[in-house]
Parts: C-alpha cells; sequence; structure tokens
C-alpha cells in the first residue's frame, strides 16, 4: 500500500525542520570543521535527504578551515539538500568569496546573508546570492543568474567566460604560471606570499576582473562550471 | 594539384565544415589544399553592412544572429536557396513565394531582401577571392542550403577562368539529384557523388596525370564525354571502413575565424566525425529517414583514435565543445570512448545522436565523458507509430530515455513525428492526457508532420502509402529553368497529401506541448531511497505537491522494475523470477495504485514509471545565458 505524507518544502531549512517524525529528511547541525574534514554527513546512499545548519565559531568566521572541493563534493550524493550558514556576523571576505564559489559550482542550495554593502558586489553576484541582508542584497538577489562568470577545465588551459556585464568576455588562460595562480587562487593567497611573477600575474587576473584582492588577500571569482542546466538552449 | 574546397552559406559557422575537414585531409598528402569558408565571409559582408546601416532599418538586422537563423531554420522551405537566386540567375526582385517563406518560418521579409540584394556582389567578391589562390580545381560542398550559393559562385568562376575545374559534392548531389546538377549545369565539370574522399582522390589523380579515360571508371563520378554529354557513373563503391577515415582537418576554419569580427558572436565547436551510416538503419530502416541506403552501412572509428583525436583537437584549439557528425554513437563507446573522457576530468561539451532506448549505466556514462547533449531519435511516445516507423522501441520505453537522462542533467533535443499511414487518434489521444504527468521531463522542440524525403523507405516504396509525391514547391523557384523531370531528379524534400492523422490531432498535440514547455521550469517528480523504503516527491506543475512513500519492499521491488515499461503480467513474472512471489493481480493491481497517483506512464498495455532521483544541485529550466556579444582575450 502506498502511502501519503504531507509534502515537505525540500528548498528550504525552514521547510525540512516543519516537517517532522520522517525518517527520510532531517535538519543535521554540523560544525565548520567536521564539513571541512568531509565527517560532517554520513556517506551513504540511503541517507535521508538532510539540510545542513553550519554554525562557524568566531575564529573560523576569520580564516577557516572551510570545505574544499571533495568535502563539498560529497554532500550531493549523501543525500544533503542545501545548507545554511549560521554566524552572527559574515565570514572574512576572501573565506566568504571562496566558498560561495564552491557552494555555487556545485549548486548546493545555500541559505546566507547579512550586511553585504562592504563588498565588492559588483564582482560577485553571479554567485550564490545572501537570502537576507541589507538593500545591497537584494540587488545581488535580482542581478544574480546562473551561467554569469564560470570556467571551464581544459587540457592545460581553463576556459573563461564572464558575462556579468555586457558586453561578456572569453578567456583562455594557457600560459603556465597564470593558470597555475589562477587554480590556487580557489582558496584565499596572502598577496604578500606571492613572488615577483605571481603579483603580475594576479595583476592581470584583478584588471580581468577575475580575482579580487581585498585586505592583502586574494581570491579567484569565476567558479567551475560543474552543472550544465536542462536544456542548455532555450527552448 | 592546387585544390581549392568551398564551403558557401549556409554551413553553420559555429563549427568547421565535415565535409571539407574529412577531403582537406585526405587530399593533403598529395595536393595543395586550401579551404574557402565563404560562409564566414558571407557573414561578414552582412555584419559589415549592419554596422554602417541607420539604426532601426532592415539593414541593421544583417547580424550574425540572422545567418544563424537561415541557416538553422530555411532549409525546409527552401530559405536560403531563395536568398542566392538573385545571385545566379541575375533575378532583380526578391520574389512573393520566397518573402512568404521567410514569414512563415518568423524571419522578417524585409531582412531577408537586404540579404538578397547584398547576395551578388558578396558572390562577385567570393568568386575573386577564390580566383586570387589561382586553384586548379575548385570543390563545392553542398549539404542543406548550399546549393544555390555555389552555383552562383561557380558560375563566376567559370565567367572568369574557363580553365578552371569545377567539382561538385556533399549531400544534395547524392543519386539522380548530383546527376541531374550535372546535366543542368555546364559549369560544373565533375560531379562526386556519397562518401567523396575516394572518387575524389582517383580524380584529382586522373586530371593531374591528364588521364581522359579515367573519369568513365570512378564510382558515381558525373563527367562530360567528348562531345560534351552529361554522363552519370553507377553509384556504389566501396566504402571506405573507420579506420580509413582520415581525422578532420579543422585548422582551416579555426584560422578563419580568429580574424574575422564574427568571432565576436559565436562560441565555435570542434567537428568531430567518429561514424558513418547507422547501425539500426543497416537492420531496420527507419521508414521516415533520408539516409541512403547506399551509406547506412554502420562504420566507426576504434575508440582509442576516437579520444585520441578529440583530445588533441581541444588541446589545439583550445576549444571545449564538441559538436559530431554520427547519425548514432557506436554502442561500444559506453564502455570504451565515454569512460575515458571521463577520466580525463575535463570539462566538455559534447553533442552526440544515440539510439533511444538507453540504460541508466549508459545515461551516466554519457554524462561523465561530458556528452551532455543528445538526440536521441525519439519521434513518438505510442507504440504503434514507432512500429510503423520501425524504430525498435516502444513508447513506454522512449519515456524511461526521456527520464534517465532528466536524471544525468542532459539536455534532450527530440522532435514529435506524427503522419504515419496506419496510425490512429488513439495513438495521439492516449499521449496527449498524459503529457501533464510528463511536465517535469524535457518536451520535444516541435511536433511536425513527417516530411517525404529522398532515400526515405517510404520514398522508394510509394505502395508504403505516399504514393502521390512532387518536389515542393519552392524548388521550382529556385531552378526555374529545370524541367518537371529534372525537378523530380534534382529534389531532396517532397510535398505530399497528409497521412494519418488529421490536423486538428496535430493541434492537439501542439497546444499540449506548449503547455509543457510553460510547465517544466518548475516541475519535479523525484524520489529517495532511504532505510529501503522508497519516497516520492510529486512537484509538478497543474498537480497539488504530494509526498508519497512505498514501505513494502516487494511494492519497492515492482516499482524498480516497471523503470522499463511492463504489463502486470510482464511485472510479475520479473519479480517472481527475482524471489518475490506475486501474480499478475497483484501487480496489476500495484500499477493501478501508481496510476492514480500519476506516477506512471501508460501506452499499449505497459507501465513504466517517472521519478528521478532527488537531486538538489540539478539547474533546471533555465538555459546558461548565451553570448550575444563576447569579445575574445588571453
Amino acid at each position: 500500500m502506498i502511502r501519503d505524507l504531507p509534502p515537505v518544502d525540500l528548498t528550504s531549512a525552514a521547510g525540512v525542520a516543519a516537517a517532522r517524525g520522517r525518517p527520510d529528511v532531517r535538519v543535521l547541525e554540523v560544525s565548520l570543521a567536521d564539513l571541512a574534514s568531509g565527517t560532517a554527513v554520513p556517506r551513504g546512499k540511503q541517507e535521508p535527504l538532510t539540510w545542513l545548519r553550519v554554525r562557524p565559531t568566531g575564529a573560523e568566521l576569520d580564516g577557516g578551515p572551510w570545505p574544499g572541493d571533495d568535502a563539498l563534493g560529497a554532500l550531493p550524493a549523501a543525500g544533503v539538500v542545501g545548507l545554511t550558514l549560521e554566524a552572527p556576523a559574515l565570514p572574512r571576505a576572501p573565506w566568504l568569496i571562496a566558498f560561495l564559489v564552491r557552494a555555487t559550482s556545485f549548486q548546493l542550495p545555500l541559505e546566507w546573508g547579512g550586511p553585504v554593502a562592504d563588498l565588492p558586489c559588483g564582482l560577485l553576484f553571479h554567485l550564490a546570492p545572501p537570502a537576507f541582508g541589507d538593500e545591497v542584497a537584494g540587488k545581488w538577489r535580482a542581478a544574480h543568474r546562473y551561467g554569469q562568470c564560470y570556467w571551464r577545465r581544459g587540457p592545460g588551459f581553463a576556459a573563461v567566460q564572464d558575462l556579468r556585464e555586457d558586453p561578456g568576455a572569453h578567456f583562455v588562460i594557457h600560459e603556465p604560471g597564470l593558470l597555475a595562480l589562477f587554480h590556487r587562487l580557489a582558496d584565499p593567497v596572502e598577496v604578500a606570499d606571492l613572488g615577483a611573477d605571481d603579483r603580475a600575474h594576479l595583476r592581470d587576473l584583478l584588471d580581468a576582473r577575475l580575482a579580487v584582492e581585498l585586505g592583502g588577500v586574494a581570491v579567484g571569482l569565476p567558479y567551475r562550471l560543474r552543472r550544465w542546466p536542462a536544456p542548455v538552449i532555450d527552448f | 594539384m592546387r585544390v581549392t574546397l568551398a564551403v558557401m552559406p549556409w554551413h553553420l559557422m559555429t563549427a568547421p565544415n565535415g565535409a571539407a575537414g574529412v577531403l582537406a585531409a585526405a587530399l593533403a598528402p598529395d595536393h595543395e589544399v586550401t579551404t574557402y569558408y565563404g560562409s564566414i565571409s558571407f557573414a561578414e559582408h552582412l555584419l559589415g553592412e549592419a554596422e554602417t546601416a541607420e539604426e532601426g532599418t532592415a539593414r541593421a538586422r544583417l547580424l550574425p544572429e540572422a545567418y544563424m537563423y537561415v541557416a538553422e531554420e530555411g532549409f525546409t522551405g527552401g530559405i536560403g536557396e531563395w536568398l542566392f537566386t538573385g545571385a545566379l540567375y541575375g533575378h532583380r526582385s526578391f520574389p512573393d513565394e520566397a518573402s512568404a517563406a521567410c514569414a512563415a518560418i518568423g524571419f522578417d521579409p524585409d531582412v531577408a531582401e537586404q540579404i538578397f540584394e547584398l547576395a551578388p556582389a558578396f558572390a562577385d567578391a567570393a568568386a575573386q577571392e577564390i580566383i586570387a589562390g589561382r586553384p586548379e580545381v575548385v570543390g563545392f560542398t553542398t549539404t542543406f542550403s548550399q546549393t544555390i550559393p555555389a552555383l552562383a559562385v561557380a558560375r563566376r568562376l567559370r565567367a572568369l577562368d574557363p580553365d578552371i575545374t569545377i567539382v561538385f559534392g556533399g549531400s544534395n548531389c547524392d543519386d539522380t539529384m548530383g546527376a541531374a546538377l550535372h546535366r543542368c549545369f555546364p559549369e560544373i565539370d565533375f560531379v562526386v557523388r556519397r562518401e567523396g574522399e575516394a572518387p575524389l582522390r582517383s580524380l584529382l589523380a586522373a586530371l593531374a596525370e591528364g588521364d581522359q579515360g579515367r573519369p568513365a571508371s570512378i564510382p558515381g563520378l558525373c563527367w562530360r564525354d567528348a562531345d560534351g554529354t552529361s554522363r552519370a557513373n553507377p553509384e556504389g563503391g566501396a566504402l571506405p571502413s573507420g579506420a580509413q577515415f582520415p581525422p578532420m582537418d579543422q585548422s582551416a576554419y579555426f584560422e578563419r575565424l580568429e580574424e574575422s569580427p564574427v568571432a565576436d558572436y559565436i562560441q565555435p565547436a570542434l567537428m568531430m566525425e567518429s561514424a558513418r551510416g547507422c547501425w539500426w538503419g543497416e537492420r531496420h530502416h527507419c521508414t521516415f529517414c533520408g539516409l541512403s541506403d547506399l551509406i547506412l552501412p554502420f562504420r566507426s572509428k576504434a575508440p582509442d583514435r576516437v579520444v585520441e583525436e578529440l583530445l588533441a583537437g581541444i588541446e589545439r584549439h583550445q576549444v571545449l565543445d564538441v559538436l559530431t557528425t554520427d547519425n548514432i554513437v557506436d554502442k561500444n563507446y559506453y564502455e570504451t570512448v565515454f569512460p575515458t573522457l571521463e577520466k580525463s576530468d575535463l570539462d566538455l561539451r559534447v553533442m552526440y545522436e544515440i539510439k533511444s532506448n538507453i540504460t541508466p549505466e549508459q545515461a551516466r556514462a554519457l554524462r561523465g565523458a561530458g556528452v551532455i547533449q543528445v538526440q536521441p531519435g525519439i519521434e513518438n511516445l505510442h507504440s504503434l507509430p514507432l512500429k510503423l516507423m520501425r524504430k525498435g522501441v516502444t513508447g513506454a520505453n522512449n519515456v524511461a530515455t526521456l527520464r534517465e537522462l532528466q536524471e544525468q542533467s542532459l539536455t534532450v533535443l527530440w522532435n514529435y513525428l506524427v503522419g504515419f499511414p496506419g496510425e490512429t487518434d488513439g495513438c495521439y489521444q492516449e499521449v496527449i492526457t498524459q503529457i501533464p504527468l510528463l511536465y517535469h521531463l524535457q518536451p520535444p522542440l516541435g511536433a511536425h508532420r513527417i516530411a517525404l524525403e529522398r532515400f526515405n523507405p517510404y520514398f522508394d516504396h510509394p505502395d508504403l502509402g505516399f504514393a502521390e509525391r512532387r518536389p515542393r514547391s519552392w524548388y521550382r523557384g529556385v531552378f526555374p529553368d529545370l524541367g518537371e523531370p529534372d525537378l523530380n531528379d534534382v529534389a531532396y524534400l517532397f510535398e505530399t497529401p497528409d497521412q494519418g492523422v488529421g490536423g486538428a490531432t496535430l493541434t492537439g498535440l501542439k497546444a499540449a506541448f506548449d503547455a509543457w514547455r510553460e510547465a517544466y521550469a518548475t516541475s519535479a517528480l523525484t524520489h529517495r531511497a532511504v532505510a529501503g523504503r522508497l519516497h516520492l516527491y510529486d512537484r509538478r506543475a497543474g498537480r497539488r505537491a504530494a509526498d508519497h512513500v512505498l514501505d513494502e519492499p516487494a511494492e519497492v521491488a515492482a516499482y524498480a522494475a516497471l523503470g522499463r515499461g511492463r504489463s502486470p503480467e510482464g511485472l510479475a513474472r520479473h519479480l517472481s523470477a527475482g524471489g518475490w512471489p506475486v501474480d499478475a493481480a497483484w501487480a496489476s493491481a500495484f500499477i493501478d495504485d501508481l496510476t492514480a497517483l500519476g506516477l506512471v506512464f501508460r501506452e499499449s498495455g505497459r507501465a513504466v514509471t517517472l521519478s528521478t532521483g532527488h537531486d538538489a544541485t540539478a539547474v533546471r529550466g533555465t538555459a546558461i545565458p548565451t553570448p550575444a556579444m563576447v569579445g575574445a582575450g588571453t
């Protein structure tokens, strides 16, 4: 016999939380450290659909550790349907940006927000937008669309498509030093640690608006396009 | 010999021309080959006009997107051919019939008229540019709407230099079509028919050696004897095997594009050829398919060669999008090429035509390899028309294919075909009523009555139902000097009285598809197995949101088994064999329960499930913004 259940809203933390006493959905509170180490969620194919509530500590807001590609990438198969970043303040900007780049890349639904007016939002609106915050947060949400600034991996090159502005721009990054720095900027990098060549490369990326430097720390802006929409073309 | 391969409008200039790429590679060892991309040149020509035109005028809209619209949408109405009739015949005014044909496909006749007026000057320039290279032989490839543009330039070449040898080839030259062109257009010296590498090599060798006798023995070749009489050698020479296909030479295209202002408007893709013919069609030629029997034998390249060429092309031209010319993918590739590509960890976007009827593993392999856009030849969701088409697949399994492809977030390009002799209205009504159940799967691009094409089994066998036929009316317009027999020989597309269901059914189908398109972006039907139970989440547009759960292991097993279309008896047999002793009555009741909840699609006695694995990261219904204007930078 096929049973009916009240339909659960799987698209928000509140929706999942409201569905009580069901074996198929749950909210899990996890630490940022667990998320980063990949131990936040049991990795099984028959795990419930899970919304994660992540509460970084004050120290973690300042410098992580934040989850990398492997840790975030494993979440969907483990049943994670979304993540809420709950913190009294926004994480330090370069780390927030790196996290948003990854979350956008994996298309993991993300609830986050706060006072974003001090961030260079004109460079960031291609990233998963804040769900709440100030007026600028609202503009970010309104301007956001999937596919506005991304890169794709080629053999020995990265092809970047930037449609944040009109006209857009297409870059092929193939010079080895520049390409290496571009990849390195998936995580925040202290500019002071860079050698002369890398500083020149960073200048190029900053000029092309493919990276941003905040408080002496640089981070890359395009996300790796891992999910194509279905369909990729308009009907 | 010095050979120029001419690729004229309306080649889809977003990728290298396949024929030119193959022939350039085949001829390069023995001849000096250049490729003239008239498609890109013409688009530049139009763009130049647009840039100096007054804002708001038709001329200001002669942008690459206008070129692409004609190239992509204009074939069946002969639009591209119409647009060059002025250049070929000297007609001054844009014919009304052409205007109407443009309007019918949503192409502004005023813009079309501008193109028509600019075409003659372009053809002059094209001929001059080709001549400047001092070729001894100029080969024109003609597919889709390239014939009249090619003839326009050929006529000018002939006038400029009587000694140049002019050769035509391509899909529009197969069979009687090429022979008719040869007979009716004296500027064409030779026509090469079917797969061109071998006959063209033989022809060039004969010309180089001054061997006047050889043309008479080259399979398929059209040539002129000493009296100037057109002769057509029988077709049917040996077909090259996969191992003999040369790798497509893409460099001429990319070099040409690099220096073009048109590059700002398009995102070029690589063109790959990994197979010719069709392994299904060899055994059962789908009745509406216009692939000639002579080239149906399926031949494919070895898997490692495919991977090697693909990766080499990607690395060389720094392009990650790949189109393929294959009519159907080699089934072998699911276990060879695709897993290897997946390991490369490249962000490819590859397009392939595949047979419908794929397994979940095959769909996964496609996604892993980056084959994220497929044309699965679905055509219909009811088994009777599919049987009439000889597709070798049931309606239920076509729905299963749509579901598997959706689960992997692959883009599915498919059409719905109607109009088969022997179909019934029921075939369509049964589907129309169930379309709302499919809202979370990708809808077809459109519903069309099948068109009679040369080489269809329907064309070759009038007794199958399409006895009355004549060339589409536009052929008379673009070949005004041809008599009826020659028109019948030169045409590829034909008009026929409608067969099968009536216009009202087709209209109903289109309306249902319009609703489907509207509903798709907001619809989902997903499942998740948790601790042995199967949970379902129904969020399809037009229905109340609902969650369901299958608690009993037998039900969970039955639901899984219905991933392929099964009858109640078939389901019971399958479950019993798998250790679940149930009878057909149980199976029937279970299927009815699923039906009441809209969880299965049913046709021809079979039911198939519809839900996809829940994936919160799937990006639905919002196409990636396509760059309208993208500047290049490194």
